[in-house]
């Protein structure tokens, strides 16, 4: 999908963390660790307790069936949002159990598609968590902490050609996200 | 202060603020404990396979080696079988009986073994070895039954076995060519030849 061949890279990851090499894990975790700490922070209703419980049992979930994930269904991102649904969906359901009643919950229930009630800042963090993390970096750089294009190409080593080209394409995929959470297209 | 570029601005369709598009950050030592967590689940599945392929190696290694020496232990066992049985057969009956008098088990021996001069000795039981006395040149029965008496006597600490052959021994051994004490003899011959000039002696004794 985005970026230079994300399924091969991800693949051969995949296959040195089942050998044991602690260094891939360690990339595929540096990788995707913002993206879902995000994801799981907006559907949380921004609970940081909850989210960081939620991401611990994702990260283990993970690293325990990492077999189980395919490079050619999709990216390691998906694989993780599809765990943290899960995760979210049985805490949910385990604090309602306990006496929910939590006004946060209703945000975990939020689907693509159902996300018409949420924020704007919730809807383009979701966004944005969904993309590649060198999507974000670039949305990031010249939005949030606006820099020009000379100057992220300055940060990153590359030229400003390079960089803009990358700010087209992050920048299609964050539409395509926004659109996707806001009900207007078909995941 | 918006934004959007100029050209391709950025969805949804209003202002943005700067912190929207600024994800939150989980907090740095949560990080770093859920890696090292991770990681070590990791590390231990790599320890797990390295272990298990260990375990496999070894296992396989010594299917080999067990296969080998059952190879060995067969060849070495399987094929003289028949034959010894038959030329035990008289000694276990009548343990002080000569070997020569079981002449028609001694026949069937030696024309079962492929090449028996071929054959390394050193790798013979002494139950093999005894099987080829039969039919064999005196001198070489000789032989054979020391050679068998002696390996009784030290890789089987047979004591019985080893007395019975070296019996056989000293009987072969014709009274007018009785060999002196050898350096090699075992303990166990030394003192039969011992007992057998004892018992010589005391005839020879009244005449001097």
């Amino acid at each position: 999908m985005e970026g230079a061949e994300p399924g091969l890279s991800e693949a051969t990851l995949r296959d040195a963390v089942l050998r044991g090499d602690e260094r891939a894990w360690r990339a595929l975790y540096a990788d995707a660790f913002d993206g879902l700490f995000a994801y799981i922070y907006f559907r949380t209703g921004r609970d940081t307790a909850w989210t960081e419980d939620a991401v611990q049992e994702c990260w283990l979930i993970a690293v325990r069936r990492i077999a189980e994930f395919a490079p050619e269904r999709g990216p390691f991102r998906a694989w993780l949002r599809g765990i943290a649904d899960n995760v979210l969906r049985n805490q949910r359901r385990q604090r309602a159990r306990l006496g929910g009643g939590d006004a946060a919950l209703e945000a975990v229930d939020a689907q693509p598609g159902a996300a018409q009630s949420l924020e704007t800042s919730e809807l383009v963090g979701l966004a944005l968590s969904g993309l590649p993390s060198h999507y974000r970096d670039v949305l990031t750089d010249k939005y949030a902490d606006q820099l020009t294009l000379a100057q992220i190409a300055d940060r990153r080593g590359q030229t400003p050609r390079a960089i803009d080209s990358l700010l087209m394409r992050a920048k299609a995929a964050f539409r395509q996200a926004v659109a996707r959470l806001s009900g207007d297209e078909e995941p | 202060m918006t934004l959007y570029d100029s050209d391709e601005p950025l969805p949804p369709d209003h202002e943005l603020a700067p912190q929207d598009l600024r994800l939150p950050a989980a907090r740095p030592e949560f990080r770093a404990a859920l890696i090292n967590e991770t990681a070590r689940l990791v590390r231990r599945r790599g320890r797990r396979r390295r272990w298990g392929r260990a375990a496999q190696f070894a296992l396989t290694y010594a299917a080999g080696v067990l296969t080998v020496l059952a190879l060995w232990w067969n060849s070495t066992t399987a094929a003289p079988k028949s034959s010894e049985q038959v030329a035990l057969a008289p000694h276990v009956a009548a343990p002080s009986a000569p070997v020569k008098t079981a002449p028609p088990a001694v026949a069937a021996a030696p024309n079962k073994q492929p090449s028996p001069a071929a054959v390394d000795e050193r790798r013979l039981s002494p139950e093999q070895l005894r099987a080829r006395v039969a039919g064999a040149p005196r001198a070489e029965q000789i032989r054979l039954l020391r050679l068998a008496g002696d390996r009784y006597l030290y890789d089987y600490e047979d004591v019985v076995m080893a007395l019975h052959c070296y019996r056989q021994v000293l009987e072969l051994d014709p009274p007018n060519a009785r060999r002196p004490f050898d350096s090699d003899d075992s303990w166990l011959l030394a003192e039969l030849k011992n007992a057998r000039v004892m018992q010589a002696r005391p005839l020879a004794q009244p005449e001097a």
